[in-house]
């Protein structure tokens, strides 16, 4: 749709508007505009500037190392990786169904995750602009507006992080970068007592994830604008039961058209290398995945909250399920397609979590039973889980020795990469087509990039050291314009 | 009565943060354990370690009388420091590596009151590359500041505590 705005025709004499880093996201990125004499945007672009290598240097290691190793892919989604490796694992060793208290212990570590993930993005990350507006005062537009005006909204994102981490914690010893996935099961039980603990603490965290679902449907639908905005025609992938309901741990690859019109049901994920490619293009470290069969063009899709919410037939919790009829409904039988939805789906999930942490919290085999499950070795494991942020694919293969030999990892934010540049573009079209970019029209921009809650990692940038810097440069090179932003006093200086 | 997710929660609480596999950075975490083991006959202490402070750390601190945290540090002259943490607006609110006055501040904006009375035990470290282990000085300086965090926590009264952080740096 927006394709026209990847590359421009004679991109000599256009003036180049960078937007570096992105803020309020989870890791470092940059967008590039260039943009004529008529302030006409002629390209605009995405770029991840970030290169981890860990498809590299985990060759070589022992498989039963990756679940441990590839948590340190990140921070904030340690759980998925730490799963995803496991699961891969799991089919390294010969183990195709877990014992019920294997899986209902990893299940209780995953939910309890992306009950975190989701509550730190929306509170801390997305919620200023969605409180105050896009183009807001930017002194306020900031976590310190939001802790000013809505400490009890504030207050809320923190109880349901901690909770989540807390889950996490009893179960794999540490909040971030825990262990407790092994090939073929988990390595222990949740105790009784931490159980005990955290089933008298979920009921309120069920209730405080109840309204910060309604919170977000409320902001969602506050402003006509939140349906258009960044908001581009798209496919969705997602892994679903055989049913069709939504499951983030376990299930089949599904695929719909914009129109909602299924094209992939309930595929088998360990096929997905006959199904996906990832295009690489030289002005960004991410790459495009696409169905293959459906060329680079059109095979483009979107995963996360909103790809979820599009695909699944059902959710099997009943707060969540009545949340997700609502949500549907807006779109008249047709998936919803407006970008700033992810919000409000994202929230759903949140809730869903919640109350499959509930149910799983009251579920004996948590607290006993037998952990593994042995079988005999293959060269090859495929993972999939559906992490906070989208389809997060794990692929091992190791030799005779059990050392990795081929790594591949499609990471959950590199499946919207194309997703997030169409709705940059979009944003670029829409707002600041023919205008003078200010601070408030380029975070028009950001706020198309953090409605994906991507996760570009957070290993380079030098910590609370982050100023926000815009150059105008003519074609000459020559400076015609500076603006500078630093969160410390949220002013601008000119 | 007590909101359920505090229902096990002690009046002291001793904190630590850093990251074993950067050398030095680690002191924090490790004094924690010589802490706990040593200390295992006073059932008032909760102990808690952490890569970083963050956010939902504000959740550890309700419900507390005293609170120590121990962390490593690249700048002391001598080998520990002990200073009473004030509640201060801090940029660092917006990274992953909120530091403890930024953290204070997040605890009274957020609760409405003030935080409880929360005092660093800083470690000088000499290495903090990744993959080291704990330099000779940093090893030193453990014994010192464990020492010290001992005293403190066998007398965990709020004058004693303040006397003490107004001795500066050292803790022999």
């Amino acid at each position: 749709m927006y394709e026209r705005l990847e590359t421009a025709e004679n991109p000599e004499g256009l003036r180049r508007v960078v937007v570096d880093p992105i803020s309020r996201v989870e890791g470092h990125g940059k967008i590039t505009l260039l943009m004529d004499a008529n302030h006409e945007v002629r390209q605009a672009r995405l770029h991840i500037v970030e290169f981890r290598g860990f498809e590299r240097f985990i060759e070589g290691r022992p498989y039963w190392e990756l679940p441990v190793l590839v948590q340190r892919l990140c921070g904030i989604c340690p759980v998925s990786h730490h799963l995803a490796a496991a699961k891969a694992i799991d089919q390294i060793v010969g183990v195709d169904q877990l014992t019920p208290s294997a899986e209902k212990i990893r299940r209780l570590m995953h939910y309890a995750q992306v009950l975190q993930s989701h509550a730190l993005h929306f509170f801390h990350l997305a919620s200023p602009d969605l409180l105050f507006g896009y183009d807001s005062e930017l002194g306020r537009r900031n976590i310190f507006g939001v802790l000013a005006q809505f400490p009890d909204i504030a207050l809320q994102g923190i109880e349901l992080r901690k909770f989540g981490q807390e889950v996490i914690r009893c179960l794999t010893g540490k909040r971030i970068h825990g262990t407790s996935a092994i090939p073929g099961g988990v390595n222990k039980h949740l105790s009784r007592s931490d159980r005990d603990h955290l089933i008298a603490w979920v009921p309120s965290i069920v209730v405080a994830a109840k309204k910060a679902e309604e919170l977000s449907k409320r902001l969602f639908l506050s402003d006509p604008r939140h349906q258009s905005f960044a908001t581009i025609q798209s496919n969705y992938l997602s892994l679903n039961r055989e049913d069709g309901a939504m499951d983030l741990y376990h299930g089949g690859l599904w695929l719909k058209d914009q129109s909602g019109k299924l094209l992939l049901r309930n595929i088998d994920y360990r096929s997905y290398a006959d199904l996906l490619r990832e295009e690489v293009k030289s002005w960004t470290y991410m790459k495009f995945p696409f169905v293959e069969s459906m060329g680079s063009s059109e095979g483009w899709y979107r995963v996360g909250p909103l790809a979820r919410l599009n695909n699944a037939a059902e959710i099997d919790t009943p707060m969540a399920e009545a949340a997700r009829r609502d949500f549907i409904s807006l779109a008249g039988g047709r998936p919803l397609s407006a970008t700033l939805g992810y919000h409000w789906a994202r929230m759903i999930e949140l809730l869903h979590c919640a109350e499959t942490v509930q149910l799983l919290l009251d579920d004996e085999d948590v607290l006993c039973g037998s952990l593994t499950t042995v079988g005999e070795p293959r060269p090859e494991g495929i993972g999939v889980i559906e992490a906070p942020r989208g389809t997060l694919f794990h692929h091992y293969q190791v030799d005779d020795q059990g050392l990795v030999t081929r790594a591949n990892l499609i990471v959950s934010t590199t499946n919207n990469n194309q997703a997030m540049n169409e709705s940059v573009r979009q944003v670029a079209s829409c707002y600041l087509d023919g205008h003078e970019p200010d601070e408030g029209l380029l975070n028009h921009l950001e706020v198309a990039i953090r409605a994906y809650d991507p996760c570009l990692s957070c290993a380079t940038h030098a910590l609370g050291k982050m100023p926000l810097e815009l150059e105008i440069l003519n074609p000459n090179g020559e400076r015609n314009f500076h603006i500078s932003r630093n969160v410390s006093d949220a002013s601008s200086s000119i | 009565m007590r909101p359920p997710r505090f229902e096990r929660r002690r009046e002291i609480l001793v904190f630590a943060v850093g990251n074993e596999s950067r050398g030095d950075d680690g002191l924090g975490p490790l004094i924690k354990r010589h802490l706990e083991k040593s200390l295992v006959d006073i059932p008032s202490i909760d102990f808690l370690e952490d890569f970083q402070f963050q956010v939902e750390h504000v959740y550890d601190l309700m419900d507390r009388v005293i609170v120590l945290l121990i962390d490593a540090h690249l700048q002391l002259s001598k080998s520990c420091r002990l200073e009473q943490v004030m509640p201060i607006r801090d940029p660092s609110l917006t990274t992953h590596a909120l530091n403890p006055a930024g953290l204070l501040w997040l605890y009274e904006t957020v609760v409405g009151k003030m935080p409880p009375p929360t005092f660093l035990l800083a470690v000088q470290g000499q290495e903090f590359g990744l993959g080291s282990g704990l330099s000779a000085t940093g090893l030193q300086n453990f014994s010192e500041a464990a020492s010290w965090g001992g005293r403190l926590l066998r007398e965990p009264d709020l004058s004693f505590w303040i006397r003490e952080a107004g001795r500066g740096e050292g803790g022999a």
